[in-house]
Parts: C-alpha cells; structure tokens; sequence
C-alpha cells in the first residue's frame, strides 16, 4: 500500500467509524423516552341509522403520547384518528371519554393524556329534530 | 459557564459521539486493510438496519437484524483471535522490553554496517514503518529470521546469490532478502549516485520506509527516508538516528 492508498484507506476507516458510532449513537439516542403532542381528529362512527349528533363535537383531540422517541417521531406522518363508536347508543344525552385504545398507537407508545378528556354528545332522532 | 450548563446534554451527546468513533476507528486498526472497511463498511448497514426496522416497526426483519449485531461481537473474536491475541501479548509486554528487543534490532543492524563499511561491501536494507512495502518488492527470497550481523552480513557478502538487492525489515523481523527495489525517477538526483541510492530514494518516494544504503565504492553508509539521502559519518550517529526513525511499534 503507497502512501496515497493508505491516506485513503485511514480517511476511509475514520469516515466509516464515524458514521457506526453516529448510527450506534442514533439507535441509543432515539430509544430514549420522550413525548409529543398531536392533534387527532375524532371521526364518530357507527351512528344508529335515523339517529343524527345534534351537539357539536370538538373537532380535534389534544394528545399526549410517551414513548421511545424513534417511534414518536415517526407519529406526524401517520393518519391517526379517534374513532368514536355510536353503536349501540339510544337517543339522549350520554358522557363519553377517548379509549386510549381507540388511536390505533403502538404497543410500546401510551396515551399520557387526550384533552378534552371526556365529552358530552346528544343523539336524537331525525323525525325529533323535524 | 452559563453556556456549558445550558448545553451539557449537547456536550455530553458529542463527547459520547466522539469517544465512541475513536473506540472504534482504534479497534478497526486491528484489522488488516481492505478488511477493516468491509467489516465497518457490514456493521454500518447492520446498524442502519436496525434504525430503519425499528423506525417502521418491521418486527421480524429487526429480530434478524438486532441476532446479527448483537453476535457478530463473538464473530469478529472468533475470527480475528490470531489478531487480538497478538495484540494483547503485545500490550501485556512491558515498554523496557520493546525498547530493550528495539536496541536490539538497531544494534544489529549497525555492526552489520560496520563491518560491510569497512570491507567496501555493498548493502540496501529496508525498515518498513507504517505503510507496507510488499506492493513494491519485485522477486525476493523469503527469509523470516531474526536480525542478527551475520545474517546480515552474510546475505550481502558477493558470492551470496542473493546479495543483489535489498534486505527488508518487517516488524522486527527478517523477512526477505534479494529484492529489486523501484528506481526513483527524479531527473535531480545526482548521476553519480549509483543503482543501489537511486533504488533506495526510489522506494523512500513511494513509502515511509526508512533505507540504509552501503556504497560499494567507497564504503560510506546512507540513511535515505522520504527521497532525501543522510550520509552517516559514524556509526554511533547511525544507532541514534535509526532510534529517532523507528519507533519501537515498527518492530513488534
């Protein structure tokens, strides 16, 4: 090996050990917990036929979710939804809190917390608001 | 002061990013060449691997990729035990020992000098440093002996057959003998420099090797390293100048 070959060959050992130790840095790192806010939005599902939301739903959920941060950051390119399941109900005023379940996360990322908490929703009857 | 506390956690990111390359750039060095890279170049796509699989939640390909990373620590001490095992015999030997088995290399190497000097016996013996001469030695006979005067001496002396070349110095060792060195092709070395010099500046171009040169004519002995020619006026500055230029791990 000529003095070109071995400048070549050290210049090649150090970038490639810098970039292992940046990847071994990277899989350390980004396993570290953290949290991230989204905003999800509820999409109400399932709704009784004849039966219609007459209050209004709030739109967007606040979440908080904790977990590695290689798999929270991966969270804002992910459709992610509530889904609020109306099966079931009878017309009236019901409370209803997002199942931590209902988002779809992965088993390794939790719901710290999902604002609003709880909501309140009334379904009538179509004919009722006719 | 503000600014360090401020930023200690970037501080300590980029000291363990740091540490971490250097651990490994110092490892890698271990290795042979052209191997290195491979390896480094495998553990790279290895850990990429890993990152991607885990970052789009492929649990069966991050199963395999996490098996290989985490044994091909025991795969690399399987294979490079020769490699480690040098190493480690290397740094249990004490620093008085190596400098003792370095003085002893050096001492051998002058009185071969002395006594080819004084009987006008031509002589090319090349110490290979950092960077290997193989790529550049055309025919040679093995040797892998120790170094001794009378070997020395005895090589070089006119009705060996393998007297018409340079003797090369590989880790302290012998290794062979009778060698054609690459001439050096630069048009303002002088014309009454003979085949033995311009072969000696030849390869000092190419590599970090350090070269002695006898001259046959009038029995002057040279220390040639990076193309430059040192005539040696005694043998004592001889000893001291080759301890200055080989350092005791060119040796081992």
């Amino acid at each position: 090996m000529n003095r070109a070959k071995f400048s070549e060959w050290s210049g090649g050992v150090k970038a490639l050990s810098l970039l292992l130790a940046a990847l071994l840095w990277l899989g350390v790192a980004l396993e570290r917990k953290g949290e991230l806010k989204l905003m999800v939005p509820l999409r109400p599902k399932a709704v009784p036929a004849g039966f219609r939301l007459e209050s209004p739903l709030p739109e967007q959920l606040e979440v908080t979710v904790s977990g590695p941060r290689i798999l929270l950051c991966r969270l804002p390119f992910s459709r992610l939804s509530c889904g609020l399941d109306l099966d079931a109900t009878a017309a009236g005023t019901l409370s209803f809190a997002p199942r931590h379940s209902s988002l779809g996360l992965d088993r390794e990322l939790s719901v710290v917390r999902i604002l609003p908490a709880s909501m309140r929703l009334t379904l009538v009857k179509e004919t009722q608001v006719r | 002061m503000t600014f360090l506390l401020q930023n200690i956690g970037v501080l300590r990111d980029l000291l363990d990013l740091s540490l971490a390359a250097l651990i490994i750039a110092r490892l890698s060095r271990l290795l042979k060449e052209g191997m290195a890279l491979r390896i480094l170049g495998v553990l790279c796509l290895l850990a990429a691997g890993h990152l991607l699989s885990r970052l789009f939640s492929l649990q069966t390909v991050r199963l395999l990729f996490d098996t290989f990373l985490a044994s091909s620590v025991v795969v690399l001490a399987v294979i490079f035990q020769t490699d480690i095992r040098r190493t480690f015999a290397a740094l249990s030997r004490s620093r008085a020992q190596s400098d003792v088995e370095m003085s002893d290399v050096i001492d051998e190497l002058v009185f071969a000098v002395a006594g080819l000097s004084q009987k006008h016996i031509g002589a090319l013996i090349v110490i290979e440093r950092g960077i290997s001469v193989d790529n550049y030695l055309a025919v040679g006979t093995d040797i892998d002996a120790k170094v001794t005067s009378e070997l020395i001496s005895s090589i070089f002396l006119p009705y060996s057959p393998i007297h018409d070349g340079a003797v090369i110095i590989q880790r302290g060792k012998l290794t062979k003998a009778g060698c054609f060195l690459p001439l050096t092709q630069n048009p303002e070395v002088s014309k009454s420099l003979g085949t033995r010099h311009r072969a000696a500046m030849g390869l000092s171009e190419l590599v970090d090797a350090v070269v002695v040169v006898v001259s046959e004519e009038t029995g002057t002995a040279s220390v040639v390293v990076d193309g430059k020619k040192t005539d040696i006026l005694d043998l004592p500055a001889l000893g001291k100048l080759l301890r200055r230029l080989v350092e005791p791990r060119w040796l081992k």
